[in-house]
């Protein structure tokens, strides 16, 4: 009985794997292919269609790392401080803004693009209305990561104490606050990176010919050019975000992190 | 080390939902004085004591240093250490940071800090958990490192609040003596909460019992538990039996009627009492004050036989009273033993 329970155990990974993995593995296959007909390497194999990609797509390339960095950049800090300010405060006011501030995550991504269209036209061709989009869109992660480390220890307290010992507000929130909570925002940065970096949705009603970001181009290539170059795109998409996913899943499983992090 | 006084004028809080944390309170601490505030669990002694660091506004009135208002200092410019039942070390930083953590701030020299660090691992015994993190450290251990880092910048005034409560029995009496000696050798001004009574008198040079906000009365340890002030004071500040008598004349000498005592009316002992005749007395003896007698005296029946190790409390009934006495630990009774009492009269506290 034992036996057959562990057989449908292994059963099912192999199942779910092969179903979520088997695409990916097709897709890295056929950016490597001459020609992806009914037999992907009929034609033999070739390295052509990674030039083709950065040499269509360099350019975004860069332009995405930049959005994504300055993402991260801009939401930690101003998540950070907005949850330590709303960790200090238990005002009944501050609850309902919280909610409000965490609502991005539940608005689809066209009305964010809309609304920004709508408000801000002057700024759409810089680019910059791309990243406010990005910023707004992965806000709430990273407010609502260090939020939570935040109000589950007891950082009103190291607040005090540090207070008591003579040190103002802002030297609290930088030598006691942030290391306190370093792995909450580290590991909210990296979220909110690997979001920014896949972010399509917002981005498709944003971008111009010259601020377009990887996902897009991604779109593009595989709508108006060949199967092999989206291809051979997305594996250097995911050249850029498997690393990254490791960091993270290495950062919350880390028992020595969330150990000095406690109090 | 220079000394300060606190001065409390007329303290009053407020929470926002309208209840009354504290009631208008005035309070005087000597400098170098050892204060206790104790009282039950929400009587408003934490709340007094982190409006006095500034980590909390009164709704009125005023604290002051020396004199000095300091009611709208925040509290990183009060120069008051401060201790937290919670320990409340910083995770991130080793033992040794987190005491120099004050000093840096005030900018003492690097010398000044290594010279004062050295000095307070030794004094609180902690040398060698100096480059530790905090989760290496038992709980009585990171106590001993709070207590080193609120000290560290020779702060005018201590404040501690409940930094015991915490810490298992056998360690709380072991850091209250270290504590008692700490208080002596410091010499700061001190103001300490606690709702624990025996570790209130260890420490203290004098006691405030809070209740409801307000103080019921503020005198030496041993005022306290000798005279009493009120009931409430009496109850809360050791054991007592609560006695309910009534005057009684008898061949012209006025005696007070307890049921199963009987004490000579004495104008000394009760204070204004001719009002009272017709109301009834209320009265306190305390369990140690109560003894046993050879072949005389109170009888009583025991109904239960408490050791206690260093003494024995037994309970029973005389004249269907209940009352609690203290005998010493080789008294041999069991319960249903018929025994004889004597109340000490000189000992009766009079609410």
């Amino acid at each position: 009985m034992q036996m057959v329970g562990k057989v449908l155990n292994y059963f099912l990974v192999v199942i779910v794997s092969v179903f979520l993995i088997l695409p990916i593995i097709i897709t890295i296959f056929g950016s490597f292919s001459v020609y992806w007909g009914t037999d992907m390497f009929s034609s033999g194999t070739t390295l052509n269609w990674y030039k083709e990609v950065f040499y269509y797509y360099g350019n975004t390339i860069l332009f995405t790392l930049a959005i994504s960095l300055s993402t991260v950049v801009i939401n930690v800090i101003l998540g950070t401080l907005t949850a330590y300010v709303f960790s200090k405060s238990d005002h009944r006011w501050m609850n309902l803004i919280e909610e409000i501030l965490s609502l991005p995550m539940a608005i689809p991504g066209v009305a964010i693009a809309l609304a920004l269209i709508q408000t801000h036209s002057m700024i759409r061709g810089s680019g910059l209305l791309i990243l406010a989009g990005h910023v707004i869109f992965t806000f709430p992660l990273l407010f609502r990561t260090v939020l939570g480390t935040l109000r589950t220890k007891d950082f009103k307290i190291l607040d005090e104490c540090a207070a008591s010992l003579g040190a103002t507000p802002f030297y609290r929130f930088f030598h006691v606050i942030m290391p306190a909570v370093k792995s909450a925002v580290l590991s909210g940065a990296i979220m909110v990176f690997l979001l920014s970096l896949g972010e399509f949705n917002i981005t498709f009603f944003l971008y111009t010919p010259f601020t377009m970001t990887l996902p897009v181009g991604l779109f593009d290539s595989y709508s108006t050019l060949r199967i092999e170059i989206g291809s051979a795109f997305t594996v250097v998409f995911l050249l850029l975000a498997i690393p990254l996913m490791f960091t993270l899943h290495k950062l919350n499983q880390s028992s020595t992190f969330t150990r000095n992090g406690g109090v | 080390m220079n000394k300060t006084s606190i001065q409390i004028d007329a303290i009053e809080k407020s929470f926002k939902d309208g209840t009354r944390a504290l009631q208008p309170i005035q309070l005087e601490i000597e400098p170098g004085e050892v204060v206790v505030l104790l009282g039950p669990s929400g009587c408003g002694k934490s709340t007094l004591l982190r409006i006095v660091a500034g980590l909390e506004q009164p709704t009125r009135g005023k604290v002051l240093f020396n004199h000095t208002d300091v009611t709208g200092l925040p509290p990183e410019k009060r120069d008051v250490g401060f201790v937290f039942q919670q320990y409340a070390l910083f995770p991130t930083m080793t033992v040794a940071e987190n005491i120099c953590f004050g000093m840096k701030i005030k900018k003492f020299s690097k010398s000044q800090q290594h010279k004062k660090l050295e000095e307070l691992l030794t004094l609180l015994n902690i040398e060698e958990l100096r480059d530790r993190r905090p989760n290496q450290l038992s709980g009585g251990q990171q106590q001993r490192v709070a207590i080193a880092r609120a000290i560290a910048t020779e702060p005018k005034i201590l404040l501690m609040d409940e930094p015991l409560t915490a810490l298992d029995a056998k360690l709380k009496e072991h850091l209250r003596l270290e504590l008692a000696q700490l208080f002596r050798k410091l010499n700061i001004t001190t103001l300490y909460v606690t709702h624990d009574q025996v570790e209130a008198m260890a420490i203290a040079d004098r006691i405030a019992v809070m209740n409801k906000g307000r103080i019921e009365q503020i005198d030496s340890p041993r005022e306290i538990y000798r005279h009493p002030k009120s009931p409430f004071v009496a109850q809360f500040v050791g054991q007592v039996n609560r006695m309910q008598g009534k005057l009684i004349e008898r061949d012209q000498h006025k005696f007070i009627d307890f049921g199963f005592v009987e004490i000579a009316y004495d104008d000394d002992l009760v204070g204004g009492m001719e009002d009272k005749d017709t109301m009834g007395v209320e009265a306190f003896i305390r369990p140690e004050d109560i003894h046993i007698g050879h072949d005389h005296g109170i009888e009583m029946e025991i109904t239960e036989v408490m050791f206690l190790g260093e003494r024995i409390r037994l309970i029973g009934s005389c004249n269907g009273h209940k009352l609690m006495v203290d005998v010493a630990n080789e008294t041999m009774v069991e319960r249903g033993d018929m025994i004889y009492l004597y109340v000490n009269q000189e000992k009766i506290i009079f609410g």
